[in-house]
């Protein structure tokens, strides 16, 4: 399968180049308009969260990303070198106490907008591992040069 | 990130351009908020029609705006969110505390009412 990796220091001028990187991917994918830019943004927000929280805004360390693409889903891991935490322990942004802090959003739009998020910490740091799956009309190329064979 | 500060009788209008994700255009939009309420402006519009990309850390630094301006009894409005940043303030329920308006004109006019 199709794998990009990349290893880039922590500072948020990637995030930007990063917008780019995945608009172009998931345009050739075939990802329709909506599900392009929920991709997008889950990227940026994995991406800070491993800058900021992770990596303690430390340009020495790095964060390892590697996207994996199919007919039917992209894969986008990010891994930071911080200490980890306990997703379990977060509390939900959406509830009154939190609603007007200005920071405790970037997870819980992770897993609005992805289909499947996950988080490891077995190999030190925090990896994410974030799917979506293309919906059924979502033709990649290939898939429709064959029906016309 | 650029922005443009209009100023149309008593209300600032700050109308943003690129992406708002975190870094120094966070901490850039939320100082120039302060900046205003220190030279007494207290209505403030943010135009968000020319921000492509926005995440968790923009709405951070438009609920910081809101907080410093509601603390110093002004007011915030928020005009031309695009689809994709209304479905960010729908997601995590912002849209119940953001007063928005589809025009940064509507907005302004909305301060007379």
């Amino acid at each position: 399968m199709p794998t990009v990796r990349l290893i880039v220091p922590s500072r948020f001028e990637i995030v930007e180049e990063l917008t780019l990187l995945i608009e172009r991917i998931t345009e050739q994918m075939h990802f329709d308009s909506d599900d392009r830019d929920n991709i997008v943004i889950a990227v940026t927000e994995a991406v800070s969260n491993a800058i900021i929280h992770g990596n303690r805004n430390d340009e020495e360390k790095k964060v390892q990303i590697s996207i994996v693409t199919s007919d039917k889903k992209i894969t986008i891991r990010v891994k930071d070198e911080g200490e980890g935490f306990d997703p379990n322990k977060l509390a939900s942004p959406l509830e009154p106490n939190n609603i007007l802090k200005e920071n405790g959003r970037g997870i819980f739009i992770l897993h609005s907008l992805m289909d499947k998020v996950k988080f490891d910490f077995s190999a030190g740091g925090t990896e994410v591992i974030m799917t979506k799956y293309k919906k059924p009309l979502q033709k990649s190329r290939k898939s429709l040069t064959l029906r016309t064979i | 990130m650029q922005i443009k500060e209009e100023i149309r009788d008593d209300v600032a209008v700050l109308y943003l351009k690129g992406n708002l994700m975190g870094g120094t255009d966070s901490t850039e939009l939320h100082e120039k908020v302060k900046s205003l309420i220190a030279d007494k402006v207290k209505k403030v519009v943010i135009d968000l029609s020319k921000v492509k990309w926005m995440n968790s850390s923009g709405l951070g630094a438009l609920m910081g705006c809101m907080t410093s301006l509601k603390s110093a009894d002004g007011e915030l409005k928020i005009s031309g969110a695009t689809e994709k940043i209304r479905n960010l303030f729908m997601i995590t329920k912002l849209i119940t505390i953001f007063d928005t308006y589809e025009t940064a004109e509507r907005a302004v006019a909305s301060f007379k009412s």
